[in-house]
């Protein structure tokens, strides 16, 4: 009873700070941002953040925890807009809203379909949350628990299930992409000795920083990928009214919670992130929704399933954030090392050190949420004519905004330097089928799982009496057996391709 | 589809050789670190573990890109015109002038001269090459009021000190 009293008495703390005026308006302009820079066909949600972390460095680090979220929630749903109107998904993870959302927009209901998926979007937002609430401070207590061997083995477990999980590739080359992050990670002087390893020039010495590098995976990458299409954008002017009518609301809402479980499950997986999420929600509803004869043709329920999943996974992908400092996602972990840049450090401690910050996260995701759905009522038409934007202006634009967000981490001319090199790697990666997520968890739990492995070997045999680093040991041995066998399949159908 | 199958194991078997070469430099550089107490908590252990395991994961992969026919795509990549194909395609080109253009500007003219000419002059260029607007002029105007917009609104609304 005590400790739920307390629990509530860091809720009510919480709820005063982020319903303050000033951090209304925050969130309320940060969503709008997102939504905008997530619309705009080939930028994601993961590149809004890297491009809108620029207007955080002089805030107090609550009104930057806000900003930041509200853009996390508005990118991640902003690239419905051009699902739905152009079929070019504006970001990953609106890619299965496109399978309904275009032909939905041809019938001539496209505002329905827009203000409707920003709903489901809303919808799925508010679940996970509640579940994150209820899960973080009970995950957090376990996360307690976990000593030097269970922190290597978390690492491990992060990049071999987020490779498992790496969409259009077999495990083997998310793993690889994971191990060269370990190896990024290891750049510098290590923790336990000061010893200097792989320093090719002075400035690396304290390390690659995470901001620049991640500003330049996925916005230089991402604006190269971009220029080198040129596919033209022709919007559907004809969306209908905006409203969707009572059937159509019944379908949205149908599958909300399975839709909203999924995501959240799948956010809570390291590195799986929301497109997943929406594909495995989609082909979920697939094969059990009512209105399963209509996916594919325009379904709101086939719209719904992707959208409240993708949502859904952003309070999912925060639960192992906040726990564990293992983010869900490539937002999440660009939304850690802001959080880094703020003074909050993510982790077990967290809940000791900033109780009330769980719910503070909660709360604002809760508020981005809703006035997402304000926004999206009043702005939805006007929204569309974005899709129409210059993109030979606009990405080249976009370079000096990265430049400035890699330099204004450190003032440092060397980390715009940094973020070109891995804007180049990026690309290449991409070329070459190498999935970014792993590389970038890898960069994150590099220097935890060098350090962590090292110490937990000096202990000796004890650690591996321990029941939780017991459990997780077979947790990651069954990822990695899995993994395998999942390559040799893939290998093996290519082969049998080839050959016939 | 089949085209762009062979591709692809074309650009396994070449990863998968430089990861191994690259795998090996790894555990080389890691395991000539010098060791303060025992090699378990050495500096070099975990790179050179890690090191490894590139080193293997990208041998199978070279592998896996040797049994789906990627010495043959590669002799055919090699030959003369797809060679010449490859280097003078449109998209090849666009992508290494993008690139250059983006060192230039990093390398050549930041820190070097002011922020807000080294970004106009990059942003003119950029437009100019990729035909982003009719008129050569009105490219230069978009370069230099973004470009002064951009320096002004990060030093003075977002307080940033700009190069």
């Amino acid at each position: 009873m005590n400790e739920f009293m307390r629990q509530f008495g860091l809720f009510l703390q919480a709820g005063a700070g982020v319903f303050s005026g000033i951090n209304l308006i925050i969130v309320a302009i940060a969503v709008l941002l997102g939504l905008i820079v997530g619309a705009i066909p080939g930028l994601t949600g993961t590149m809004a953040l890297a491009l809108l972390i620029n207007l955080t460095y002089k805030l107090p680090s609550d009104q930057a925890v806000a900003f930041m979220l509200g853009v996390y929630v508005g990118a991640v749903s902003g690239g419905l807009f051009s699902a739905i109107m152009l079929n070019i998904p504006g970001t990953p993870n609106a890619a299965a809203t496109a399978l309904d959302g275009y032909p939905l927009a041809k019938q001539g209901k496209g505002g329905k379909a827009l203000f409707g998926g920003v709903f489901a979007s809303c919808l799925g937002t508010l679940i996970s949350c509640l579940i994150m609430l209820i899960a973080t401070p009970f995950l957090s207590q376990i996360a307690l628990k976990f000593g030097k061997w269970e922190m290597f083995l978390l690492a491990i477990f992060g990049i071999t299930i987020c490779g498992n999980l790496s969409v259009d590739c077999s495990p083997l080359k998310g793993w690889i992409a994971g191990f060269l992050g370990f190896f990024v990670a290891l750049i510098g002087v290590e923790a336990l000795y000061n010893a200097a390893r792989f320093v090719f020039t002075a400035p690396l010495r304290s390390g690659v920083e995470l901001i620049p590098a991640l500003i330049g995976l996925f916005g230089v990458a991402e604006v190269l990928t971009v220029l080198q299409d040129r596919t033209p954008v022709q919007v559907n002017s004809d969306m209908g009214s905006i409203l969707p009518n009572r059937e159509e609301l019944k379908q949205l809402l149908r599958p909300l919670f399975r839709s909203s479980l999924i995501g959240c499950g799948i956010g809570a997986i390291p590195g799986a992130g929301e497109d997943i999420a929406a594909w495995l929600s989609y082909s979920t509803g697939k094969s059990r929704g009512k209105d399963r004869a209509n996916f594919g043709k325009g379904s709101f329920e086939g719209l719904a399933c992707s959208e409240t999943a993708n949502n859904a996974c952003i309070p999912g992908a925060m639960i192992p954030m906040l726990t564990l400092a293992i983010p869900g996602s490539t937002q999440a972990a660009m939304f850690l090392a802001a959080l880094n840049l703020h003074g909050v450090q993510p982790g077990p401690m967290l809940t000791v050190k900033a109780p009330a910050f769980v719910y503070s996260v909660g709360l604002t995701l809760i508020v981005a949420a809703i006035v997402m759905v304000i926004l999206a009522l009043v702005l939805t038409k006007p929204m569309v004519k974005i899709l129409q934007i210059n993109r030979k202006v606009l990405m080249p634009i976009i370079v000096v905004l990265t430049v400035v967000g890699a330099y204004a981490s450190r003032m440092n001319l060397f980390d715009i330097k940094l973020m070109l090199v891995f804007g180049v790697i990026g690309f290449m990666l991409r070329k070459m089928n190498f999935p970014l997520a792993p590389l970038t968890l890898g960069l994150i739990l590099g220097g935890t799982a060098d350090t962590n492995f090292r110490q937990s070997l000096t202990m000796g045999g004890s650690v591996l009496t321990r029941l939780v680093g017991d459990i997780l040991l077979v947790v990651v041995l069954y990822s990695l057996i899995s993994g395998a066998l999942k390559t040799i399949k893939s290998a093996k159908a290519e082969l049998a391709a080839e050959k016939s | 589809m089949q085209d762009k199958k062979e591709r692809n194991a074309a650009k396994d078997l070449f990863s998968g050789i430089v990861l191994v070469i690259f795998g090996i430099y790894i555990v080389h550089e890691a395991l000539n670190l010098k060791i303060y107490n025992t090699f378990i908590d050495a500096p070099g252990f975990f790179p050179s573990i890690v090191g490894a395991i590139i080193a293997v994961l990208g041998g199978i992969l070279a592998f896996i890109g040797f049994k789906l026919g990627g010495i043959r795509e590669i002799k055919e990549i090699c030959s003369f015109k797809v060679f010449k194909d490859f280097i003078v395609s449109e998209n090849t080109t666009r992508v290494i002038i993008l690139i250059a253009m983006m060192v230039i500007y990093i390398w050549g003219f930041l820190g070097r001269i002011h922020f807000i000419a080294a970004t106009a002059i990059y942003l003119t260029a950029n437009f100019l090459y990729l035909k982003a607007v009719e008129k050569w002029w009105l490219s230069v105007i978009i370069a230099v009021v973004t470009s002064f917009i951009v320096y002004y609104a990060f030093k003075f609304i977002f307080g940033i000190t700009m190069l």
